[in-house]
């Protein structure tokens, strides 16, 4: 179930990053869940705290940032793990 | 109590804020470009400078304009204060106070010209500096503020984030990001039309690539310090040493690349 949800949550993440402007000089990188968004240049730090924002606001998944680990936090897999950790 | 890093930082290094390699650095260049573009009408009788840092670009303009202008300087940073006040003492219409975007010391209405050069982007409420921006501009005033977009510096950040993101953790990278306010040009006009009479806002973006050396990348840190107060002072050689590395391995032909994507709001005269 929580795999499930995971994944659901990995999909829209992938999703919402493909859509926006954010990391445009990248647009062409595959984006798997396990990507590193960092430096394939995928996002920016200020793309993270967009979608670190969306998490919380759009999908409710709110993230505990001095819980994470560097290499977790910059994949899709890492961010959907630490949100599913918080409890969400 | 000041309680931003990015004042603090600048408060902090406002002595060698203009020191030879800054001043010769590409967002020297830059800042200069941008400052070439004013033109100060005969006009204006209060001209301001939000973000005026050590004063160069007010000195600057106080040399070529009509005794008849008065000149405010605002800048959240005491010693930056300090320093511009110093800059500007040959002239007496120049007056420099303690203010930012979200706080203009003036009266309503009172502006005929405002002007910042790389500042905006630390304000730290966008939607707070743009009303007080509006309140002080008089209805036919005219503005100009050129403050970094969205997607500048994009070949250093790609390779440096990774690092940052190591030596600082996720919490404080994140705290650095929201430290800075960048926009694209569609969300500056979004935000400045809220405020200001959308059919005199004149909104452009520019992208300019400065290959430079490392060292003489390097001397604009100063700019950017106050984003990485957070990492750890034991980790900060070896922070410092593998960015160095890093920007490094950028190196073309030409010279290692840093392109500086510039948003300028503009409010043209009536």
């Amino acid at each position: 179930m929580k795999e499930t949800a995971e994944f659901e949550l990995a999909d829209r993440l992938i999703k919402q990053i493909r859509k926006s402007n954010t990391g445009r000089t990248s647009v062409d990188t595959e984006i798997e869940p396990d990507t590193d968004l960092l430096t394939t240049g995928i996002l920016d730090s200020m793309g993270f705290v967009e979608l670190l924002i969306l998490m919380e606001t759009e999908y409710g998944y709110k993230i505990d940032l001095l819980d994470a680990d560097p290499a977790q936090f910059s994949t899709i897999k890492g961010l959907c793990e630490l949100a599913f950790k918080g409890g969400n | 109590m000041l309680t931003n890093p990015v004042v603090e930082t600048y408060s902090r290094l406002a002595a060698e804020y203009d020191n030879e390699s800054n001043s010769q650095s590409c967002w020297a260049y830059a800042s200069q470009q941008a400052l070439e573009s004013i033109v100060l009408r005969s006009e204006y009788r209060l001209v301001v400078d939000v973000g005026c840092g050590t004063g160069k670009a007010l000195a600057q303009l106080a040399a070529q304009s009509s005794p008849a202008a008065s000149f405010v300087g605002l800048d959240p940073a005491p010693n930056m204060r300090v320093v511009a006040r110093q800059k500007t003492q040959d002239f007496r219409q120049v007056q420099i106070l303690d203010g930012c975007f979200e706080h203009i010391p003036l009266t309503s209405q009172s502006v005929d010209y405002l002007f910042s050069i790389f500042a905006f982007h630390w304000a730290t409420d966008l939607n707070r500096a743009v009303s007080e921006i509006a309140r002080v501009l008089r209805p036919a005033a005219a503005m100009d503020l050129f403050f970094v977009g969205r997607n500048n510096g994009r070949e250093f950040i790609q390779k440096t984030s990774p690092i940052f993101l190591k030596y600082m953790g996720p919490a404080l990278f994140v705290q650095a990001a929201k430290l800075r306010k960048q926009l694209t040009k569609d969300e500056a006009f979004a935000l400045f039309a809220k405020y200001l009479d959308p059919r005199r806002l004149l909104i452009e973006e520019s992208y300019n690539t400065y290959y430079d050396t490392l060292e003489r990348h390097l001397g604009w840190w100063v700019r950017i310090e106050g984003q990485f107060v957070g990492i750890p002072a034991e980790k900060r050689q070896q922070c410092d040493s593998d960015v160095k590395k890093a920007i490094s391995g950028l190196q073309q032909d030409r010279g290692i690349p840093y392109t500086i994507h510039e948003v300028h709001v503009k409010i043209g005269n009536i």
